[in-house]
């Protein structure tokens, strides 16, 4: 009863006093050129200097940080101050508020403190950060929050008094198992460049000058190595490496899937959808879902052999930063059985749900624009080995790349389909990966008919639906005049429903 | 005067949509014909800077780099490029405004553009974040204006709608904006029609929705 009362209190309140010691670090981490200096030259005067000109201004810049930020809740807004020259107040709408995300690192999460990201639907991606709260007043804040929402005013305290007990349904739950799958089948050669990548940033911003000299003299000193090999050999260490390379990143996505979606859960909290993961991050999210732009049933090709797939999530206005944050942030479940995935769509969108039988193809017709459209490269081929090789023998790239091309083309074709709903329009694709996208009528922006000079002479056209997610849903070569039905249809139920409101915007 | 089949194509100007399905009631509306010469102008003009600059960089690069005879064959391709640009730039737009459309029907707003890549943007009324209308120089000489719709969408969010006349544009505007959160109230923009016919027309159409 008295968190009751402490909860309808107007919520005002500053960052938690850890934020100092995590700032503290934050400077350290800076400064280590300069402290490592400090350390190796004796303690010379010069290094003391050099440390405390740029250590202490920073320092204050803590400090001050955390001395100015405060944040409140009043009058349907949360107002989030701060600044000490340029003073900063930021109001945000209680209603515009779509999410508040909490992550905790390891050391963050035994100390009961947590970064809250609050994110709005305006597009800007997060809108404020309050780093570091603890997480019970994390808790507050949201329920503060959401309470707003649930009956657009404040004093309906009552009807919610046992709010924070709302039951959380369990929906998917994956152990290490199910995720080390996930890792092996998601796409292996892109995790190789994140490892590089994160490899080259740490050689960039760790090692010393002389490690970074040594290690570019060690690659330097295998590739003259290797150009002084026999071809035969050249070409064997090369694939060998190659390979070793692969199977590196493949255990490595392994790996990293298992750390990154560690206990991974998804419930259902009231209307919300809440997904809590992460062995060294923790992340705990929750997720509207009329704030579903997209939901796509995705499956790599590996994942397609085996049976697997996984359920990913568009979300209107959040622009990521980085490539990496937004894989993680789509991925509503890693790894799913495809008609697992497909019973769980009604789950998050009400009444969703895909009529096998009523799957319409598109136009024959897209069978000879994929042969055509690929042939571009056997054709160019050919052109070359005709030039290099006599006549019969020059042939081979067409000869070979033909049943190829026809086959994936035929293939591309079969997969190809859509299913115009009431409510949903699906629509699938991908002849080796294969991706199934659920997009509600209420979230369509715009709907564009388009053609191109080849599909003029065809008589086909495309189809593009825009929603306000990343994902753009695009039905290729449908027939023309079956392209403006469609197009004239979805516009009115675009317009029949009231997307508005279920948009959030 | 098409040669291009009715049913292959997106029609797109009105003739060509009486056409196709004469049983739909709203034509589309054309731009007003002033858009040719803007559109003329405004090519001539991008052409003339491109074309001139194009002549100063060939003319001072042969001196510098001594090209000799070069200089000659760059001149030619200058000239075949002068010759395409006047041609495009008197053809072109024609074709273009031939090509261009739009109609308001049922509290949705079509655009149609394009004469090699042909589009046709429907944007629900109910969608629409804001409308701007633009007037550049030339085209407050012409006494034309440009509306454009931003939606909230990700990749097709702006849809401009150029060769309104400028006071036709305003009240447009002011009209759609009006009708932007009544929504249940049927629209008749530009045609005073009866929607209510329109909507079950379409229905039979588009027969696709479970």
């Amino acid at each position: 009863m008295s968190t009751e009362a402490a909860y309808r209190l107007p919520l005002a309140g500053r960052l938690h006093p850890w934020t100092l010691v995590f700032g503290l670090f934050a400077v350290a981490r800076q400064m280590l050129i300069p402290l490592l200096y400090w350390v190796f030259s004796g303690f010379s005067v010069f290094g003391t200097l050099l440390v405390l000109t740029f250590g202490i201004p920073n320092l204050l810049l803590v400090v001050a940080r955390y001395w100015t930020f405060r944040y409140r809740v009043e009058q349907g807004e949360l107002v989030v101050e701060q600044g000490i020259l340029r003073r900063q107040e930021r109001h945000i709408p209680l209603a515009n508020i779509q999410e508040i995300r909490l992550e905790q690192n390891l050391i963050q999460r035994q100390l009961g403190v947590a970064r809250a990201d609050i994110e709005t639907s305006t597009g800007g991606g997060v809108e404020a950060s309050l780093a570091l709260l603890s997480v019970h007043d994390i808790a507050r804040l949201r329920r503060c929050v959401f309470e707003h929402r649930g009956e657009g005013a404040p004093d309906g305290g009552t009807p919610r008094s046992e709010a924070p007990a709302v039951a959380e349904v369990p929906l998917v739950r994956l152990g290490w198992p199910e995720l080390l799958i996930a890792g092996l089948t998601s796409n292996g050669i892109f995790t190789l460049f994140l490892i590089l990548g994160a490899l080259l940033r740490f050689a960039e911003e760790w090692l010393p000058e002389a490690g970074r000299r040594a290690l570019l003299r060690g690659i330097e000193a295998t590739v003259r190595a290797l150009g002084g090999q026999s071809t035969a050999m050249m070409l064997a260490t090369l694939f060998l490496s190659i390979t070793f390379l692969v199977l590196l990143s493949v255990a490595a996505s392994g790996v990293m899937a298992v750390v990154r979606f560690y206990d991974f859960q998804l419930t259902e909290q009231g209307t919300a959808l809440r997904r809590t993961y992460g062995l060294l991050t923790r992340h705990i999210s929750s997720l509207s879902p009329a704030r579903i732009q997209l939901l796509a049933i995705e499956q790599t090709p590996l994942r397609r052999l085996f049976g697997w797939a996984s359920l990913r999530v568009d979300v209107a206005g959040v622009a990521y930063e980085r490539q990496e944050e937004q894989q993680g942030r789509g991925v509503l479940v890693p790894l799913i059985r495809p008609a697992a995935a497909e019973a769980l769509l009604s789950r998050f969108m009400p009444g969703c749900v895909m009529a096998p039988g009523a799957w319409r193809k598109v136009s024959p017709l897209a069978v000879r624009r994929g042969i055509l459209r690929r042939s571009v490269w056997p054709v160019g081929l050919t052109a070359a080995a005709l030039w290099w090789w006599s006549w019969p023998y020059g042939l081979w790239p067409l000869l070979v790349g033909l049943p190829v091309i026809g086959l994936v083309s035929w293939l591309d074709y079969r997969a190809r389909a859509y299913l115009p709903g009431a409510r949903y329009w699906f629509v699938r694709q991908g002849w080796a990966g294969h991706a199934v996208y659920a997009v509600p009528v209420n979230n369509i922006q715009a709907v564009v008919v388009a053609q191109t000079p080849f599909d003029l002479r065809l008589g086909l056209a495309t189809l593009i639906l825009d929603t306000a997610g990343q994902t753009p849903v695009i039905i290729r070569d449908l027939p023309v005049a079956e392209a403006c039905a469609l197009g004239q249809q979805v516009a009115r139920q675009v317009e029949g429903t009231s997307g508005r409101q279920a948009a959030g915007f | 005067m098409t040669e291009k089949m009715p049913e292959t194509t997106i029609t797109a100007s009105v003739s060509e949509e009486a056409l196709v399905s004469g049983a739909t009631p709203e034509a589309f509306s054309t731009l007003e014909p002033e858009v040719i010469a803007l559109w003329r102008l405004n090519g001539g003009i991008e052409w003339a800077i491109l074309l001139s600059m194009t002549f100063v960089i060939i003319t001072v690069g042969s001196i510098v780099l001594s090209l000799g005879m070069w200089f000659w064959a760059l001149l030619a391709a200058w000239v075949l490029a002068l010759v395409v640009a006047m041609v495009q730039t008197i053809w072109y737009p024609p074709l273009a405004y031939r090509y261009s459309a739009y109609r308001i029907t049922d509290r949705i707003i079509e655009v149609r553009h394009g004469v090699w890549f042909r589009e046709s943007r429907l944007i629900p009324l109910s969608r629409i974040q804001h409308i701007d209308l633009r007037q550049g120089l030339f085209e407050r000489s012409y006494g034309l204006a440009t509306l454009v719709f931003h939606t909230a969408g990700m990749h097709e969010s702006s849809t401009p709608l150029p060769g309104l006349a400028a006071g036709k544009a305003s009240a447009l505007r002011d009209q759609l904006i009006g009708q932007l959160h009544r929504w249940q109230v049927p629209v008749s923009v530009v045609q005073p029609d009866t929607p209510e016919a329109v909507n079950r027309d379409a229905t039979a159409n588009g027969d696709a929705t479970a």
